[in-house]
């Protein structure tokens, strides 16, 4: 594969399916995979031979559903697989590093090069610890992660990009994320190719997983009322249970009603149902109108009001829920007039094509149409540390626009105290205990002085990368101490992060070896099948000219001699190329 | 030769006051007395000059006066132009500082806690959001003539006040009179206020001379050098230094006139209002620069502070 100029990709990595962009040809390009989709399931498969990735995870769910596993961004537990006969402990980092390798082999086959740089996309909801972790991820998989950047942000910038040219003013954009395991909803301002986040609010426990699940659960219970029988319990037939209500959920976007068939579910007992759009609606009810609770409660952070939204931009693959859709119009029309949804943009690209514009950005290629954009970003989350009593004190509010700056001057909390542990947490409870801890360290050498005398000041510095620095100074005696938050707490440590690049590569070996496997099986099943063809032809022919002999035992020499050269002009071919039917020539 | 003490100062880190004085040359005062001298002296609260040496307004480049739509677009155009995605690390100090003033003076409450901060230079006169700081208005239509307080000889008796409280008032930071309105009293009031100046500090003008005296009239902040540096300052000769900038200005505008496109055309009642607000806006602008250049250019005899 020859090395061209390496280009920068944008990669959407979401929970259910991540996609992937990059600029080319003056403008973005969205690359399908190897099965010709432009999004590829998140799904990462082991089984006794080897491990599959994509499409070819996803085919083979329902039959190794223990071993079939996918990114879990909420509660990032520890996953054990069967791997070649072997249990193996996952990290769901090491589980997303694989979706996003899977990636960049989609891109690199396309474009017939390497690609190292790459900007990726987390939920807006994500912290700055989550959003070092993506990082780690993406360096795992063998990229150099240029920037994190909030799914609504990429969004917007699809959008703002789109229609660029047909705007004049400023202009807020609701973008509502709704995907597979995510649920962001963030107002974003647009005025000549700057985009500014106002405000983003997350639910971390919302999307098309869990309107499945309600149909899940609700046909766990028919079947259990009709058939005295209860499958919660088994695994292989709540994947297949589950697969047809993801089918029929999407197949009720388009109709009133679908039915799901499943032989021999549980037990050699079929299950047969009838679901319809209003029954669908009926069972999320609940979760929709929490939905519309995210919506007003983003407006109230933005200190905007609904007809100050100039546009809604739907995001993510939920979103073609028509009862979604109805709920948001209804929302936005005001005094009489209905407010549309814009649907120019393809909710499953969009977010990596705005991805890409910023990778495009950030890597200095792209043409005068993209340098002219610019990403104001805020911070996701609050972040402060430790006060009196374990309180969090915040420094940084959430939505503080970035690059920021902040010092707080604080008092010794003991008389005579020698030392100060300056301990960082990130998130919106008032209790430090209940956020999430950063990093932490000790300012030493006070002189004794009684308590509320020394003064020390607390500085947290955050850069255009989230990056924050926080430094603590004892202001009289000029002692200064500075951290660089890297999220230890909870983190992979370098010598994970190391392990685990090696067992990629260690896979991907493996990868590559199961394929040569795979094409050597292949060639020999040819080339039986070519040389079963070749034998089926020269029997044909020494059968035909036996039959000849038997008709024509008076024949002339002439004629005998003629049929011996047409047997042996067909002997001569075959020899050349197979050595086994000689025998049977020479016999004859 | 004559000592005439103006209005002063107050003093970086001073608590004290003390006697200011210049000398005087080629001053038209045709009615000048002999052995008329007024000290004055004021005990105020001491001011913080910001620990930075350009406030929010001068890092956006906006007046102080300016409302949110204002610097919000100061605001995008330096972010477009000194992001760290776009400028490079070196961008990361100045983006701080840009977020910071940006988020201060778009929130009412640490607006006004901040505008207070800087000093009262920078307030507001009577909380009249319309008059330009600083700058006279007009009662009625614009005449040929204008009032013009010299600031530099005035010595705060309050005479003119007394006379026409609706065409003077008194600057009390500085403790001299200036204009506010022109022609807020009637003819015969504005003659006795004129005439009562014990020091004839009231000039009559050319209208067309006032907005650049009265922009040279106002003290500008001084470069700091240090402890020592700030404060504030002014030309001691308005007139003089008048004449010097409307030469520049002239040459200036001479440029702009061969450089523009002619063409003409009629304006609504509304256009030409917003055509005289801008021209006055960029004459403003244009006045700062120009004043930088006489400072630097002719040396002028500057009223400085002394410790």
């Amino acid at each position: 594969m020859a090395t061209k100029k390496v280009k920068a990709i944008g990669i959407d990595l979401g929970t259910s399916y991540s996609c992937v962009a990059v600029w080319q040809h003056n403008r973005i390009e969205v690359i399908s995979n190897d099965q010709g989709n432009c999004t590829t399931p998140s799904y990462v498969a082991f089984n006794d031979n080897q491990r599959l990735l994509g499409d070819s995870s996803m085919s083979q769910r329902s039959m190794n559903p223990q071993n079939t596993v996918v990114p879990d961004n909420r509660d990032k537990p520890m996953v054990t697989v069967t791997y070649k006969g072997e249990e193996k402990l996952l990290a769901p980092e090491e589980i997303s590093s694989m979706v996003l390798f899977k990636m960049k082999e989609v891109v690199e086959a396309h474009l017939g090069h390497f690609v190292k740089d790459a900007v990726i996309t987390v939920p807006a909801y994500f912290s700055n610890a989550q959003r070092q972790a993506t990082k780690d991820v993406g360096k795992i998989a063998g990229l150099n992660v240029l920037r994190i950047i909030s799914e609504p942000t990429a969004a917007a910038i699809a959008y703002g990009l789109d229609r660029k040219g047909l705007r004049v003013g400023e202009q807020n954009v609701l973008v509502f994320d709704l995907g597979g395991g995510t649920f962001d909803v963030s107002l974003v301002t647009i005025y000549e190719g700057m985009f500014k986040v106002k405000a983003s609010v997350g639910d971390t426990h919302l999307g098309g997983v869990d309107f499945d699940n309600k149909l899940v659960n609700h046909l766990v219970n028919v079947f259990r009322e009709k058939h005295k029988k209860d499958i919660s319990g088994n695994a292989e037939a709540l994947v297949r249970l589950r697969s047809a209500c993801e089918k029929a959920k999407r197949i009720l976007s388009s109709t009133a009603q679908t039915t799901i068939e499943l032989d021999c579910l549980y037990e050699g007992v079929d299950l047969y149902a009838t679901v319809t759009r209003a029954l669908f609606e009926e069972l999320n009810k609940d979760l929709f109108m929490k939905c519309m609770e995210t919506v007003e409660k983003c407006l109230l952070e933005a200190r905007s009001d609904k007809i100050q939204v100039h546009e809604i931009v739907l995001v993510g693959g939920s979103t073609r829920i028509p009862k979604v859709q109805q709920l948001l119009k209804d929302m936005f029309s005001l005094n009489g007039t209905t407010k549309e949804l814009c649907k120019g943009i393809n909710p499953d690209e969009a977010v990596a094509y705005g991805a890409a514009v910023q990778a495009a950005i950030l890597s200095g290629e792209g043409d005068k149409k993209v340098e002219e954009l610019l990403l104001l970003d805020v911070m996701p989350i609050s972040i402060g540390f430790e006060g009196a009593g374990g309180v969090m004190s915040v420094l940084i509010p959430k939505n503080t626009a970035i690059p920021t700056k902040k010092e707080r001057v604080c008092s010794i909390f003991y008389d005579n105290q020698k030392s100060l542990t300056v301990k960082v947490f990130e998130g919106e409870q008032v209790k430090t205990k209940d956020n999430f801890f950063l990093g932490k360290f000790i300012l030493y050498r006070f002189d004794p002085l009684p308590k509320g005398v020394s003064q020390i000041s607390v500085i947290f510095d955050v850069d255009a990368d989230g990056i924050v620095e926080v430094t603590a100074e004892d202001q009289a005696k000029g002692l200064k101490k500075k951290i660089t938050i890297n999220s230890k707490h909870g983190r992979l440590s370098p010598e994970e992060i190391r392990r685990m690049v090696r067992d990629s590569k260690r896979y991907k070996a493996e990868d590559e070896v199961a394929k040569k496997k795979v094409k050597a099986k292949n060639t020999l099943e040819n080339y039986a099948y070519e040389m079963r063809e070749r034998a089926k032809k020269i029997e044909e022919a020494v059968e035909e000219t036996i039959e000849w002999l038997e008709c024509n035992q008076l024949a002339e020499i002439e004629e005998f001699d003629c049929k011996k050269q047409e047997l042996g002009r067909g002997k001569g071919h075959f020899i050349t190329k197979i050595h086994l039917p000689r025998q049977r020539i020479k016999f004859f | 030769m004559s000592v005439v003490v103006s209005g002063c100062s107050l003093l970086f880190w001073s608590q004290t006051c003390q006697v200011h004085g210049h000398l005087n040359f080629n001053n038209p005062m045709p009615r000048w007395r002999q052995n008329l001298a007024v000290i004055r002296c004021c005990n105020r609260g001491t001011w913080e000059i910001p620990m930075t040496q350009n406030n929010y307004y001068d890092l956006l480049g906006v007046s102080v006066d300016s409302n949110a739509h204002e610097i919000k677009e100061a605001y995008r155009k330096l972010q477009k132009k000194y992001h760290p995605d776009i400028f490079g690390q070196k961008g990361h100090e100045y983006t701080l500082m840009l977020n910071k003033a940006y988020e201060v003076l778009m929130t009412e409450d640490l607006r006004r806690k901040y505008d207070e901060s800087i000093g009262p230079m920078r307030l507001r006169f009577g909380g009249n959001n319309t008059q330009a700081l600083g700058y006279s208005i007009w009662k009625g239509p614009v005449k040929p003539q204008a009032l013009f307080v010299d600031e530099n000889a005035c010595i705060g008796c309050r005479e003119c006040v007394h006379h026409a409280s609706h065409t003077f008032t008194m600057d009390e930071t500085q403790g001299s009179a200036r204009v506010k309105v022109q022609y807020g009293d009637n003819d015969q009031s504005i003659e006795v206020s004129v005439e009562s100046c014990p020091v004839n500090c009231i000039h009559w003008v050319e209208t067309e001379e006032l907005p650049v005296l009265e922009f040279l009239i106002q003290p500008q902040p001084k470069d700091g050098y240090g402890v020592f540096g700030g404060g504030w300052e002014r030309p001691a000769n308005v007139f003089t230094a008048a004449k010097s900038f409307n030469k520049q200005l002239k040459r200036k505008s001479t440029i702009r006139h061969d450089q523009s496109p002619g063409g003409t055309f009629e304006e609504s009642p509304a256009q030409a209002e917003a055509q005289a607000r801008a021209d006055m806006k960029i004459k403003m602008e244009g006045f700062l620069k120009i004043w930088n250049w006489v400072k630097e250019t002719l040396g002028m005899n500057i009223n400085k502070n002394l410790q």
